[in-house]
């Protein structure tokens, strides 16, 4: 590894991090402008401009709370179950392709932190520690809904892990690779000569499933039962307060951006270009008399830019799905994830695999 | 660069190990086993083998162990009392036979070192693994066609077992 690379790494990791860390506070200031909106409502609209800074405001509120710790709670795990919660999510990021890559000096900088040939099963195992917090905080809080809503979130996530897992297995059948940068090249062509060759066109079914399990995965209303405010009073982090609430708080937020940015990158054509962006970009080298080692930095940035742009459009859906359904009951979450979601993703994997099988390969 | 890695990451599996069968917690036990599931994946990862350390983190850290804490958590374990008796021969009787047997393996672990010089390669070496397209392209068509039989024979038994499982835990209706 040379100086250039070690450099490289660690600007990308700076990049990544704080995009996300930025992106927190403007998904929950859009959460309560939007929910206001579709409610009728003004929302949060004093602090700054627009209410912009209103989640300034609430950060400050959380860290000088007092720091409470309930008597009988478990003190390690109750301290510890809000960091995993907060630092799973991010390392999931690592295998996820922002843009294609940039030409600096001559050399190449690939727009992902680690290019691994399985990144997608890498995304997964760090993906699939994210209910750890949640069992050990319902645990380690020894309340009684506490505990409900850590064995709701638990059994909830791992069922619908399967289905998610089934979808999945669909689409690296027609990629035919584990590699997220090589699953984002697939799809960065046209069909039928207009209609970008992205997953959700060749694979609906699959992308229905996979967006309601990480409905599920992430606890987002209709599926936030282990929460579930009705009932448990605010499940699993009941007992939590001050900067520890804002940890699971915060969390939450940057597993939905994860989530977005895996479903975008799997059925959207992650960094992958719109039709005719190309034709705007030559345009712009035209103009500019760009060498084509700034044409590609220009395209990297579009490229970057477009993901944003996509995963931005993917959170408003989350805001919306939230204020829109009401919460599922516990059985018929079960129900949806065990007799019609998971037979659904077998027969989808079928019927996928004998169209390939037919097609030749 | 990989052997010092290599050596931290053991010696935090050892402590892990020790940590998970001392610890009178079941959850502290189970939490230290997840722990050790993702350090031995570290391991994989660190000599190369993406794809095995993906699959032990997925399998063991992220479904066989949430099985485990969810099943502690619903019977309801508490912390276990000592149960060490240092009267009973018994005691005496277990303690000597383990130390007999770690030492009769640590033995016959050195004399087996001593006699081949370490590790014998096989026909799948770093560079031929690359060759052939990486980890996963390499084991999934040894294991499609090499080894299918067994393959599908290891799936039967875990349909059996399922089965088996469902038999068991079924409730019964008379």
């Amino acid at each position: 590894m040379t100086l250039f690379d070690i450099i490289a790494l660690l600007l990308k990791l700076v990049f990544v991090l704080a995009v996300v860390l930025n992106a927190v506070p403007v998904v929950i200031w859009f959460e309560r402008r939007g929910s206001a909106w579709m409610q009728g409502r003004v929302g949060p609209n004093r602090v700054g401009p627009f209410g912009l800074l209103q989640p300034v405001a609430d950060v400050i509120k959380f860290i000088f709370k007092e720091d409470f710790v309930p008597k009988e709670a478990s003190k390690f795990y109750y301290h510890v179950a809000p960091m995993i919660a907060a630092v799973a999510p991010f390392a999931a990021f690592a295998a996820i392709p922002f843009g294609s890559f940039l030409a600096i000096g001559g050399q190449q900088v690939p727009l992902q932190i680690a290019s691994l040939d399985i990144g997608i099963l890498s995304v997964l195992a760090f993906a699939g520690l994210e209910v750890y917090p949640i069992m050990l905080a319902g645990w380690a809080s020894n309340n009684k809904y506490s505990m409900f809503g850590a064995l709701r979130g638990s059994s909830q996530m791992v069922s619908y892990e399967i289905a998610l897992g089934l979808s999945l297995v669909s689409m690296l059948l027609i990629y035919g690779t584990l590699n997220l940068t090589e699953m984002v090249v697939y799809q960065d062509q046209l069909m039928f000569g207009f209609m970008p060759r992205w997953g959700i066109f060749l694979n609906p079914i699959a992308f229905l499933i996979f967006l309601i399990a990480i409905f599920a995965e992430t606890n987002r209303l209709p599926f936030d039962l282990p929460e579930g405010d009705a009932e448990l009073v605010a499940g699993y982090h009941t007992e939590y307060g001050a900067t520890k609430f804002a940890m699971f708080f915060f969390a939450e937020y940057v597993a939905m951006i994860m989530a977005s940015s895996l479903l975008i990158t799997l059925f959207f054509g992650g960094y992958a270009l719109f039709p005719g962006l190309e034709t705007v970009i030559a345009g712009i080298a035209g103009a500019l008399q760009l060498s084509p080692e700034w044409t590609q930095n220009i395209r990297a940035a579009f490229q970057v830019a477009g993901f944003i742009f996509k995963v931005g459009c993917m959170m408003f859906f989350y805001v919306w799905v939230r204020w829109t359904f009401p919460r599922f009951r516990f059985d018929q979450l079960m129900n949806l994830g065990w007799k019609i979601l998971f037979p659904l993703a077998l027969v989808n994997l079928l019927f996928v695999a004998l169209v390939i099988a037919w097609m030749g390969g | 660069m990989v052997e010092p890695v290599l050596a931290l990451l053991s010696a935090i599996i050892v402590v892990l190990g020790i940590v998970m069968t001392v610890a009178k917690n079941p959850i502290t036990s189970a939490f230290s086993l997840v722990a050790l599931m993702l350090t031995l994946a570290g391991v994989y990862a660190a000599i190369g083998a993406h794809f095995v350390a993906a699959l032990q983190a997925i399998v063991y850290a992220g479904a066989v162990m949430v099985l485990f804490v969810f099943s502690i958590m619903l019977l309801n374990m508490n912390e276990e009392k000592s149960e060490i008796n240092l009267e009973s021969w018994r005691t005496y009787a277990g303690f000597w036979s383990v130390v007999g047997l770690f030492l009769g393996l640590a033995y016959a672990f050195f004399q087996w070192a001593g006699e081949s010089h370490g590790p014998r390669p096989g026909p799948w070496s770093i560079s031929a693994i690359k060759e052939h397209g990486g980890n996963v392209v390499a084991l999934s068509g040894v294991l499609f066609s090499e080894y299918y039989i067994q393959f599908e024979v290891i799936s039967l038994l875990l349909l059996v077992a399922m089965a088996g499982a469902l038999v068991l835990a079924k409730r019964k209706v008379d």
